[in-house]
């Protein structure tokens, strides 16, 4: 089942990130341009299923919610339990949504090749790991933090097209974020395999002269 | 007598200004660091050369190495780092013989870190090399708290923090150590409590690399501009921090 994953980090709670991408409009996009069947929110302990639900509720009138622990699904996320629901957007999109408070598996979830698209706040630690596993990434910088200090690596790390970054922690950003992105891998993927790699999400290298640095500082 | 007392505490005031002198980072010449930038200035992208070990190795002794993970995404770099550069922090040892090559001390204040860094060791190709030892801190800020329960945190941290370095100094003493942190807040106490002793163990070093994190381009975090003035090697991940505020720090490029 293709894929989305969204995860808002586990130091800070960002309840605007999952408010964002539960909404009519970001999920029809979801389903429709990216083929989403299935998104999975990792929305952090400080984030409660009650939470998870009633937002889901304001959106999707008389949802059915089925919680599941210790599953084969928990089992594939790396959770101990997790709340779905079968939704439909007004133009007839059908997805499956699937809220968890924290996952253990982030790398292997992204790294799956059903996984087509992750949406994350700007922190380094998601960052890094969608690079890693080479998934697109739209992020939402998190606007409430120290220096608001997401920002700036969500504009430089866009800058340089490693991914896209939205503005401001809301649907409609978020929206117009994901279609460009997508027209983005659309484009990568009529390039060669040199010059996509200048689109396409990658590990950065870490230089050699670090390592030297630090075979020096370890000193008696 | 007061000529006697003001003499004695002049000599000791001279002593102290000398030692911070000694142990503090901005009077160290980097001789490497000047090298490097040559070497860069002169548009050579600088070689990758092979590490001598023999460097780091002398006598054949485990190297001691202090990690702190911090939370979220402190730790993820941190892990970042780890795997990186496992070459030079953990490596084979030349025969089969199963010698200790890493003796780590393993920081952590909150348990996902823990969870995460046990995780990730499971996996990892030296774990048969080291011998960790887990150290819990406690947390001397949390993300957005207020002035009051900052203040509280950190002198408890304070306090708590005390015996677990000194008993952590006092196993590098004389042997091959690293000091590798990267923030947030408990690693200012962790920096600060190893110069303190740093400064009273004459002929010791304390070899605390700071890498700011990631998220940093043009300016510095709480941690990062405390440990710019106590970190002996600071390090940035983005050249124009190291170009408009920090020109002292080191920087290698992305590293996680």
């Amino acid at each position: 089942m293709k894929t989305a994953f969204v995860t808002c980090g586990a130091t800070a709670p960002f309840p605007q990130l999952i408010d964002s991408v539960l909404t009519d409009h970001v999920l029809t996009i979801l389903n429709k341009t990216w083929g989403v069947q299935r998104v999975v929110i990792q929305h952090g302990a400080l984030y409660s299923e009650t939470q998870f639900k009633d937002t889901v509720s304001k959106v999707f009138q008389d949802t059915q919610y089925t919680s599941a622990k210790d599953n084969s699904e928990c089992r594939e996320l790396g959770c101990p339990s997790l709340t779905s629901a079968h939704v439909t957007t007004t133009v007839g999109n059908s997805l499956y949504l699937v809220g968890i408070a924290y996952s253990s598996q982030v790398t292997t979830i992204l790294s799956n090749a059903d996984t087509v698209v992750a949406i994350a706040h700007a922190g380094t630690g998601s960052i890094l790991d969608a690079f890693g596993a080479q998934v697109p990434l739209c992020v939402v910088p998190n606007p409430y933090l120290q220096d608001n200090h997401q920002q700036e690596i969500a504009i430089r790390l866009s800058k340089m097209n490693r991914l896209t970054a939205t503005e401001r922690p809301t649907s409609k950003d978020l929206a117009v974020a994901l279609l460009s992105l997508h027209d983005h891998m659309v484009n990568a993927s009529h390039m060669t395999k040199d010059e996509s790699s200048h689109v396409i999400p990658q590990a950065l290298p870490g230089p050699a002269e670090f390592c030297r640095l630090l075979a020096q500082t370890a000193t008696e | 007598m007061l000529v006697i007392l003001s003499a004695i505490s002049l000599i000791l005031f001279a002593l102290v200004i000398t030692r911070l002198i000694l142990i503090l980072p901005f009077f160290k010449v980097d001789r490497n660091g000047k090298e490097r930038q040559a070497l860069m200035e002169n548009g050579n992208k600088a070689q990758p050369r092979q590490i001598e070990h023999q460097t780091v190795r002398q006598k054949d002794k485990p190297l001691h190495l202090f990690v702190f993970l911090g939370s979220g995404g402190h730790t993820g770099e941190m892990l970042r780092i780890l795997q990186n550069y496992d070459s030079v922090l953990f490596y084979e040892p030349k025969n089969e013989g199963t010698r200790i090559q890493t003796i780590l001390y393993l920081g952590y204040s909150d348990l996902q870190s823990l969870e995460k860094f046990k995780d990730f060791i499971s996996n990892y190709k030296y774990k048969n090399n080291m011998i960790i030892n887990y150290v819990q801190f406690i947390k001397a800020r949390n993300v957005n708290a207020n002035m009051i329960n900052s203040l509280i945190s950190i002198s408890k941290t304070l306090f708590y923090s005390f015996k677990q370095i000194l008993r952590i100094k006092l196993q590098m003493l004389n042997n091959p150590h690293l000091v590798l942190l990267n923030g947030p807040g408990t690693c200012c106490i962790i920096t600060l409590w190893f110069k303190v002793f740093e400064f009273f163990l004459i002929g010791s070093s304390s070899n605390i690399v700071y890498v700011e994190s990631l998220a940093r381009i043009t300016s510095l975090s709480m941690t990062g501009k405390i440990l710019y003035y106590l970190a002996d090697k600071f390090v940035v991940q983005w050249e124009d921090l190291k170009q408009t505020i920090c020109p002292r720090a080191l920087y290698y490029g992305i590293l996680v």
